[in-house]
Formats: structure tokens, sequence, C-alpha cells
């Protein structure tokens, strides 16, 4: 410190102009949990969400992955902090750390394989029964792949899955990473659920569509909105 | 090698009983540091310069009388040491005579100790922490040795001792105010609204008595004041060293102890020796007289006082033998003083060039021309607290401008004194940013004018804590809560204290903006769900 040669001109002059900001940002956090068997690419819509890529290759998730993604909007942050648990059955001790705290918990299925969506029976006894405050939704994935199958079959795994969506009163989406098809909408329709926004965008109802379901169930549950 | 030398250099000097050879065995593999045996006497002349400098600079600072007294008596150290085991790897007795087995990084940090220690004292005692010594409280109590047994050498060399013991002191308990972290509430009400939890508030206010109470009777610390006592009984090394260093830190709570002391002192006519104690601390002396203070100062000087402190002992100054030696003084702490007057100040404001803390609450008898004598001599002044019950008008927007103008002030005690809020402006725009506490309680002159404005245009970005109790023509509050809530955001919590009328409006404003943020945090978030875009 240089006082020595202060006398009145060292300190009078020193004050910078202020920054006149005192404006305070809204900050919304939301967590939400990605659950559902190995490779269905729950770990592909993350960060496909979060960083905007997609990886054709195949890295199994070891235990629990977690992302953070901020969206601001005019005077207000939303930050989504996303939980994805590795799909193998060793991890299943983990659920907790996906279930526990999150306002939503997003069901992951692979269109096409049919199997996955007979587990998410169990994904969502266990998830569910750990946290029942969190809005479900559920999610057929690999829609890109699916559109090319047997029409039939489309239409069986379609009907499916909307009688899992009635029963667990979630939402019904079906999503391509890889073609980017309804994978903010997941993220969107979640956020509206938990905080009971309403939601104005067409829904998509045909089958063969990628469908985008939550008039129809989601709304049973009504939790109180936070701040 | 290095620590071969180390051994020749200081060893012989500190003991009677022939020196041990401490040099580690030869190695049979070559390693990079046994190129330098070759020149093995230089480094020897090396080391023992430098420690010959140590030597040089205890036997000038010090009486020499002293160290004759540790040599006459020798070694007998009672070291909380373990007997050698493999886990334990300092040295015991055996090892000692069979030579060392010292780890590597061992004798590293013993011959670092040995070059710093004359000039870089904190460097020294973090290389402390790498010797394992094991603390009295430890569950296994320690062997006694029997007294043939001699101590690891580093209790013996008087410069690792004093860094020790320097290190137990720096926990010493010195009397001073509690440090809270919120004043009182002023009642339960109060309490609500301060903690949103009525539970909590009850608490606080039950417990009221405690918060901020003065310290008189020393807590938690106790035990460490007594640490420095039992090092005292270990041997005549750390009897001497220990009491140099309670001498440094001269201080006193209780009057009869006090008392006692100067008793001592003027028997002991032989010792001529000077107490220049680093800090001076007197509590709560209510009955102290100046002639106790004229006949202390017969055997101290201050003239390496940084800190003096008289806290509520409202009857006596510092001698004017001792202002005139305040040179190094950085912290002067009078509050509650009734004699200290604008006179000392300004005779005081003429040796404090280094100043960085003075505190002066309640000292009735000063008035702005003391402050402004001060701040003129004090440019590295910090801290000021000049809050007060009486006399408010003796303090006004003179000692602030003075302040603001010519020091470094970052804290500042307003309480109960007559500054306007065009004092105010003057202080936010000379150190607006770099203000980090203000306690305005009680400064009834302040308007809407001053802080709330000058915290909307955000002229005390850095502020911290603003206490603003009993400023009654405050009432524009939004601004405060405005700030506080931006502070809160970038996670710099500020603390306002308001009385119970501030405090409820801030309360219920931080409510109403609340509610309108999350109207509007529903609206934005609404808006973005209904947007098409795919990423
Ligand atoms: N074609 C196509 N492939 C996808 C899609 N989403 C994921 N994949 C692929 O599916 C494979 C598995 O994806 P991951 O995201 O790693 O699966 P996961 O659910 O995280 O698997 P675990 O970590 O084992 O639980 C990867 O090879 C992805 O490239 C998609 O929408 N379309
Ligand atoms: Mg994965």
């Amino acid at each position: 410190m240089d006082n020595s040669d202060q006398e009145v001109q060292g300190h009078q002059h020193q004050q910078q102009q202020q920054p006149t900001n005192v404006k305070v940002k809204n900050q919304v956090e939301v967590q939400i949990g990605l659950v559902g068997d190995a490779q269905v690419g729950k770990t592909s819509l993350m960060v496909k969400y979060v960083q905007n890529v997609f990886d054709e290759e195949y890295t199994q998730t070891l235990g629990v992955n977690f992302l953070k993604r901020k969206v601001s909007i005019r005077s207000t942050d939303i930050i989504f902090s996303i939980m994805d648990l590795g799909g193998q059955r060793e991890f299943i001790n983990m659920l907790p750390i996906a279930s526990l705290g999150s306002s939503a918990l997003v069901f992951l299925f692979d269109l096409t394989r049919p199997e996955t969506l007979t587990s998410i029976k169990e994904w969502y006894r266990q998830a569910h029964g750990l946290n029942e405050g969190a809005i479900p939704v559920l999610v057929g994935t690999k829609y890109d792949l699916f559109v090319d199958l047997d029409p039939v079959y489309q239409e069986q795994l379609s009907r499916a899955s909307m009688e899992y969506a009635q029963v667990m009163d979630a939402p019904l989406i079906f999503c391509s990473t890889a073609k980017s098809i309804n994978v903010q909408k997941i993220f969107k329709v979640a956020l509206a659920k938990i905080f009971s926004l309403t939601l104005t965008v067409p829904e998509i109802n045909e089958i063969g569509d990628p469908l985008l379901i939550y008039s129809a169930f989601g709304n049973k549950r009504s939790r109180g909105a936070a701040r | 090698m290095k620590f071969a030398s180390l051994s020749n250099g200081s060893f012989k000097r500190l003991r009677e009983t022939p020196p041990v050879d401490l040099r580690p065995r030869k190695k049979s593999s070559p390693t990079p540091s046994d190129s330098e045996s070759d020149n093995e006497s230089n480094v020897n002349n090396k080391w023992r310069n430098s420690l010959d400098q140590v030597f040089k600079r205890r036997n000038t600072s010090n009486n020499l009388g002293r160290k004759r007294r540790w040599k006459n008596k020798g070694p007998f150290v009672r070291t909380a040491q373990n007997p050698p085991s493999p886990v334990n790897v300092t040295p015991g007795p055996t090892s000692v005579k069979n030579g060392p087995r010292w780890e590597d990084a061992r004798i590293d940090s013993v011959i670092q100790l040995a070059t710093i220690s004359p000039f870089n004292e904190e460097k020294v005692t973090r290389h402390m922490a790498d010797l394992t010594l094991v603390t009295p409280s430890s569950p296994t109590p320690p062997i006694a040795l029997p007294p043939t047994v001699k101590p690891h050498p580093i209790f013996q060399m008087p410069e690792i001792v004093e860094n020790i013991l320097r290190f137990v002191s720096a926990y010493a308990e010195i009397p001073r105010e509690k440090p809270y972290a919120r004043r009182k509430p002023l009642s339960l009400e109060h309490a609500k609204l301060i903690y949103k939890d009525e539970k909590k508030a009850m608490e606080v206010w039950n417990n009221r008595s405690q918060i901020g109470a003065h310290n008189s009777n020393g807590d938690g610390n106790e035990m460490m004041g007594s640490v420095m006592y039992n090092c005292m009984m270990v041997n005549r090394l750390w009897f001497h060293v220990t009491l140099e260093l309670l001498l440094e830190k001269f201080h006193f709570k209780d009057l009869t102890k006090f008392r006692r002391f100067l008793n001592v002192k003027n028997q002991m006519n032989t010792n001529k020796k000077l107490i220049k104690p680093k800090m001076m601390v007197l509590h709560k002396f209510h009955k102290l007289q100046q002639s106790e203070l004229d006949e202390l100062s017969r055997f101290l000087s201050c003239e390496s006082l940084k800190w003096l402190e008289f806290y509520i002992c409202p009857d006596v100054v510092p001698p004017v033998a001792w202002i005139n030696q305040f040179n190094n003084l950085e912290k002067l702490v009078l509050p509650g003083n009734k004699k200290i007057d604008d006179k000392f100040l300004i005779q005081v404001s003429g040796h404090v060039n280094n100043l960085k803390v003075l505190d002066l609450r309640a000292c009735d008898k000063v008035t702005d021309s003391g402050i402004i004598a001060m701040a003129i001599r004090c440019p590295q002044l910090q801290a000021c607290n000049l809050g007060r019950h009486r006399n408010s008008s003796n303090i006004t927007s003179l000692a602030v401008v003075a302040l603001a103008r010519n020091t470094d002030v970052e804290t500042l005690g307003m309480a109960g004194c007559k500054i306007t809020d065009a004092g105010l402006w003057e202080l936010a725009q000379l150190r607006g940013s770099r203000i980090k506490r203000l306690s305005l309680n009680n400064c009834d002159l302040l308007t809407n004018h001053s802080i709330p404005t000058l915290l909307a245009l955000n002229y005390f970005p850095n502020l911290a804590v603003l206490e603003l109790r009993h400023v009654d023509q405050i009432t524009e509050v939004k601004q405060l809560v405005k700030f506080k809530l931006w502070k809160r955001s970038q996670n710099i919590p500020v603390l306002i204290e308001g009385c119970e009328r501030i405090t409820r409006l801030m309360y219920d404003e931080e409510n109403r903006i609340r509610k309108s943020h999350s109207l509007l945090a529903f609206e934005d978030m609404s808006t973005w769900v209904n947007t098409e875009s795919e990423l």
C-alpha cells in the first residue's frame, strides 16, 4: 500500500463507478431421475439434452451419472439436475440416489425391445415406492429404429405402452435421441407436471407417430407448486 | 551429510554430554547427495554459520545469564515419547546409541528447521507439523523415562522449543469480548421475525442473556491457558522460554492478580530487565488506578507493542511515556474510557503511523477533532468504532469524512453518533466499494435519502454487515431487501440487523418480493414449456 504520498488526492478518485445492477434472477432447481433397463438409452438421452451430442457407441454406466443443465428464460433460471442410474441389476441398490429428492422420475424403455417395457413394472414399483411424490414420465426410446419395424408390432407396442402409462398415471413420450425427436419435450412435460403448468403444445396421438400424450395421464396427482 | 554437519555444529554447544555421532550410516549405494561429500567441509561451514547466527541472535538479544542456567543443570526433559517401536520412528535412547535410524524425510525437516529458524518463524512452525509429537492427553500414558535417558535432541534446542511453545501460546486464552454471530433480539416478536421459526425464536429469546455476553471468566480456552503453565514445569529451558512468551502476551483480567504481579515485580529490584510485550490487555479493571499503571511502566516498555487494550478500564489512560513508544502499535482498543479525550488522541496520533484498529466505543469525551487528528495520521486504519450512548453530538459527519478521506477504513462503527445523509454520501463516494461493516444504530439524523438510496445505487457492493436499529426516519426498506436478496443470490449473505420495526418492514417486503418473483417464475416456465423448439 502506498499511503505515503496519499493525502487528499490518493483516496478521492479511486472510487470506481458502481455496477448498478442489483437485480436477482429467480432460480428453480429440479432434480430428475432416469431409470430403466440396461442399454435403453438413459445416458444417451441425458448427454443429448445437456450437451447436445449423440454417441452411437455404448458405454455401460457404472453406478450413477449426474449432469446439470441451466435453462434461462427472461428473469428465471431453471436448473435441471439429472441423475442417470446404470440399468444393470447390480446397481439397483443405488436406486435411492436417483429416486430420492427427484421431483420427476423418467422411466425409459427401448421401443425395439418389448421386454424392456415389461421391466418398467418392476422399476416403477421400486422407484415410485421410494419416492411417491415424484412425477412419473414414461418414455419409449429409439423411435428412429421403431418406425422401420412391422406396423403391427408398432401398433401392439404403442397400445401396450399407453396401458402402462395409464396405470402409472404418467405422460407418455416416444423419443429418438439419435434423430432429436421429442428430447426437449420430455423435460418440458416433466417441468409442467411438477409445477402444474398449463401445456398447450399439440399432443401426438396417432399410432406410428412419435407419441406425446400428456393430457390423458398424469393429472390425478397435483403437487403443491414449489417456489 | 547435511545432518551430520548440523549435529556437529549445534549439539556440541548445547549439551555437556559428549556429542553422539548422529551421522547416518554410510549407504553402500551411491546417491546423488553422496557427491556432496567431496566438499563436505564447505557445507559444514555454511551450516555452522547459519547456526552461529542463531546463537548470536540469542546472545545479543537476550541476557547471557539465562543460557548459562540451562547449561548448569544439564538437560533433563520429560517428553511424552514412547519407547522406539517400528511405528514410532522417533529415535529413543537405544537408537541414538546405535546410530540413528531416522527416516530421510525426518532428517530433512530437521535440517530445514535449522536453516530457516533465524529468519522465518512461520515456516518453521509449519514444518513442526512433520514431527509426530505425543500429546499428554493421548490414551496411553507417557512412559516416564529414567533420568539418565536423553530426550530427543530437538527438545533441547532453544530455537525449536521456542517455536513449539509459540505454537502453544497462540492458542492460549486472551480475555476478550465474545464474538457473536447476531445481536440479541429486542423482543420475542422480533426474534420470531428474525428466525422465522417459532421454536428457534423461543430458544434464542430465552437464552438472550448469553448471546453477546462479555466473556469475563474465559471458557473453553481456559485449559489452553494452563497448558502454558504446564510447559513451564518441564525443565529450566522450557521454563525460561515459556516465561518469555508469557510476558510477550501480557494480559490480565483479575485485578488482584495484577496487583500481586506489580508487587512481586517491585520487590525484584535486582531484575532491571524491561518487559517488552507485543500485546497488552487489561480486561474490565473498573478500579484500576492511574498510579498503578505508572508503576507498571517502570519495568515495561511499549516499543514492541502491537496491541494495546484497556477494555472497560474507565479511569486510566496509557502513560505519556508509553505513547512515545507506540510506533509499532496496530491495535488500540480503549472502550468505555472516561478519561480519553481529544488531547490524548492528538498526542497519540503523532506516534501511531501503523494503526489498523481503533476502538473508542463509549469514550464519551472524544469528539470530531480527536478523530480527525487520528485519521490524518493513520493512513492504514481499517476499523474504527466510535459508537456511544452519550454525548452523541460529539461525533458528526466530520469524523466520517475525515476517516473516509484519509484512511483505509472498511469497518465503521457510528452507533449513536450525529451523522447525516450528506456524511454517508461522502463516505459512499470516497470508499463505498471497500466498506464491509457499517453500524448506524441510533443514528437518528439518517433518512431514506442515504442508506436505502445508496444501496439501490449499489454504492456499498461489499457490505457484509449493516446495523440499522432504531433509525426512525428510515421507512423505505425495499432497497435493503433487494440488496439482501441480490447478495444472497451470489452466495454472499449480508446481515442487516434491524430493530423490530425495520425487521418487520423488511420481512413483509421480502414476502411481497418473493411472491411477485414466483409469479414471474411461473410465467417464465409456462412460456418455456410451450415453446416449440427441438434443442
Ligand atoms: N438408434 C438409436 N440408438 C440409440 C438411441 N438412444 C440410445 N441409443 C444407443 O443405445 C445404446 C445404449 O445407450 P445408453 O444411453 O448407453 O444406454 P443406458 O440406458 O445408459 O445403458 P446403461 O448405462 O447400461 O443402463 C448406445 O449404443 C446408444 O448409441 C436412439 O434414440 N436411437
Ligand atoms: Mg447409461
